[in-house]
């Protein structure tokens, strides 16, 4: 019988004090805050300092993919496999986001960088994807409170396991819709805000021109249109909506390759990314465990298609 | 039924250390914010509001609301500025200088 060391399963273990520290604080914090909430008045505190920001803590953003809001709000993913006798399997999942970019345009300008390694199962993946994440209101609407926005992330993608080259962009459309209680972009605080809940919805298309590292490579041009819908839960630990204890979350994504110049029988594709993190601390990352179910393919990031359940640790900030 | 947000931004019965939390909270999801929960805004960093780009687009309109209000003609703020900012007090700060 195989034994297998999964680190996702031991580092958490080692965050736990951190968790057990960050839940006394909030809980400090959250009474703090409320009995100044009950007295009505916002009053300086001149005994504490202002927490100083870094470089990191001010531009960096660190999630599961960098393109859409919400994939930034789901968590990077890890986890290492050592079985006896044979080399380690592992999973990185990671976008980073750099905000630290020149205003040059009417939107907002970020690096972006992601990489996408899984070693555990039998697809495969290794793809690293470089470029500039843009961000842009297009317009308003129901009165001022709802929005529209473009997003487009042109970006190199290297894809190590197909051997190919590509440089790619998302082109998306999102709104933030508040028409009344129901949100569409932004959260749904309960009145107590023991729970958060969070839909999203975009659409839009990904434009791909694979070049090939080698004359058997397949190449040429790709224009998908895409819809994806994300749904999430939290309970917040202390009615604290900053500090969620644990999330359920559903994402899923339909394309359809309706330009396909490289001759690789893409047609409709999909991806369904479901599962729970339990948050062991907050702040000042995100770091929880969790369990997530994944199907079907993302050739956009080098992911063919697969299933698997997948027990992680996560990162999110 | 919640408020409209850019009227409230530019209701200057409210102090501006009121609207700019209520930017905040709005685009957290509160449908009827009250800035009195942000009792200590210089301890209250951004970073924990995990707002995502799209959010900071919006909060930046909204900040700039309160600033063509009080002061119009004045250099509104941008985005990747007020993404900087450290905390609420910094947020208030910002919109404070942009109208002085």
């Amino acid at each position: 019988m195989k034994r297998h060391i999964t680190i996702a399963l031991l580092v958490p273990v080692c965050f736990l004090w951190a968790g057990t520290l960050s839940a006394q604080t909030s809980k400090q914090d959250s009474l703090g805050q409320k009995k100044s909430a009950a007295a009505g008045t916002a009053k300086k505190d001149t005994t504490k300092k202002a927490p100083v920001k870094t470089w990191f803590d001010k531009y960096v953003k660190i999630g599961q993919s960098t393109a859409t809001s919400e994939q930034q709000s789901l968590p990077a993913r890890f986890n290492i496999t050592f079985p006896d006798h044979k080399g380690a399997s592992y999973l990185v999942d990671i976008g980073v986001s750099i905000q630290d970019m020149p205003k040059v345009v009417n939107g907002l300008l970020s690096f972006i960088g992601e990489y996408h390694r899984n070693t555990l199962t039998d697809s495969v993946q290794n793809n690293l994807q470089l470029g500039i994440g843009f961000h842009k209101i297009l317009f308003h609407f129901d009165g001022g409170n709802s929005t529209l926005f473009l997003i487009a992330d042109p970006q190199y993608s290297w894809d190590g396991v197909a051997k190919k080259n590509s440089v790619q962009s998302n082109v998306l459309l999102t709104p933030h819709w508040r028409p009344g209680k129901f949100h569409l972009g932004t959260p749904i605080q309960a009145n107590d805000t023991s729970h958060t809940m969070l839909f999203s919805l975009f659409a839009g298309s990904q434009l791909q021109n694979v070049f090939p590292s080698d004359t058997t490579a397949l190449h040429g041009f790709k224009l998908r249109v895409l819809s994806t819908g994300m749904a999430s839960y939290s309970f917040n630990r202390h009615h604290d909506f900053e500090n969620p204890l644990i999330t359920i979350f559903a994402s899923y994504s339909i394309r359809s390759a309706v330009i396909n110049r490289v001759g690789d029988g893409e047609k409709w594709t999909h991806l369904l990314n479901t599962g729970i993190n339990y948050v062991i601390a907050a702040k000042p990352l995100k770091i929880s465990i969790g369990g997530s179910f994944v199907e079907g393919s993302d050739y956009f990031s080098g992911m063919k298609a697969q299933q698997y359940f997948l027990v992680s640790l996560n990162v999110l900030k | 039924m919640g408020i409209n947000i850019r009227k409230v931004m530019a209701d200057q019965t409210k102090t501006v250390g009121d609207r700019v939390k209520i930017a905040i909270l709005w685009q957290k999801g509160f449908d009827n914010p009250n800035p009195g929960s942000i009792a200590d805004p210089k301890n209250t960093n951004m970073a924990d509001y995990d707002f995502s780009h799209e959010d900071y687009l919006e909060i930046t309109e909204h900040f700039n609301i309160t600033i063509d209000t009080e002061k119009p003609g004045a250099n509104p703020l941008n985005d990747a500025d007020v993404e900087a900012f450290t905390t609420v007090q910094d947020c208030i700060d910002g919109v404070n200088d942009a109208i002085k």
